[in-house]
């Protein structure tokens, strides 16, 4: 396997972990929330992750790539940097500065001059269901707005803000060689 | 009586038999990931109608401690 295959191969099986994770981390918070509009919410977007991960796995074998088995998923950095979430509203947060980082993440990814049409149909059935989560977490974080007071929620969101900026440049310095293969000839942001 | 049956849900949602459940021992070593410890106070809060945020745990390691700021929270929504 030639590098940019080994690259393609590596950064493919992060995304699928990292669909995967997120599949488990609402799974679990989908299963506590009391009935309503957000629980129908969660459990779609747990759905979704599930999903995600599927059309990865699914992708990688039409191109032939075994999925790599890592040993951490990009969200695990999350929860060491930013803090354990203990309540719906820092959970919805931290998920709206994710969401936005992993349509960041797939935007940079469609830049590839010569993508593989396989990978691009991927991305681009994702990120349709990635905008659906931003949309439903910022409505959700506006009913909380109510309860915990617009600056509480907004403090926290800033706070995963910087947590998350610190987690992605770490990210890039760790695997620069390997992601080399997406940012080389994209103009990075 | 409070703080027993905050440890009684411990047991229950960990599995673990609550005599087994020491004070001393670190919240983290009651789950098996950080995924499960926010479901399992996910499940507190709800059980006990109570709402914990991200500031109060921060100085939180042990299971005395957990139980202990749950029964203040319990206690507060009582008296509020």
């Amino acid at each position: 396997m030639d590098g940019i295959k080994e690259q393609e191969r590596w950064i493919m099986s992060l995304y699928r972990y990292s669909e995967i994770t997120g599949a488990m981390f609402f799974a679990k918070v989908a299963a506590c929330m009391p009935a309503g509009p957000i629980q129908v919410n969660l459990n779609k977007h747990f759905a979704d992750e599930s999903m995600h991960s599927w059309y990865w796995t699914q992708a990688m074998d039409e191109l032939g790539y075994k999925p790599i088995r890592l040993a951490n998923a990009y969200q695990d950095a999350y929860l060491d940097a930013g803090g354990l979430p203990v309540n719906i509203m820092e959970i919805l947060a931290l998920t709206n500065v994710f969401e936005k980082r992993v349509i960041k993440q797939y935007a940079h990814h469609m830049k590839i001059p010569n993508l593989n049409p396989i990978i691009k149909q991927t991305i681009e059935k994702i990120v349709e269901d990635e905008k659906w989560h931003v949309y439903w977490i910022n409505q959700a974080l506006k009913t909380y707005a109510q309860k915990y007071g617009e600056d509480k929620v907004n403090k926290k969101i800033q706070h995963y803000k910087a947590a998350d900026e610190s987690i992605y440049q770490q990210f890039l310095q760790e695997h620069k060689e390997r992601l080399d293969y997406v940012f080389e000839s994209t103009v990075f942001a | 009586m409070q703080p027993q049956d905050i440890k009684n849900q411990l047991a229950e949602f960990t599995k673990i038999p609550v005599e087994r459940i020491d004070d001393d021992a670190a919240i983290t070593d009651l789950v098996s990931d950080s995924f499960m410890l926010v479901e399992m106070l996910l499940l507190l809060q709800d059980h006990f109608a109570i709402e914990l945020e991200q500031e109060d745990l921060e100085e939180v390691i042990s299971v005395a401690q957990l139980v202990n700021l749950i029964d203040e929270k319990i206690t507060a929504m009582q008296t509020a």
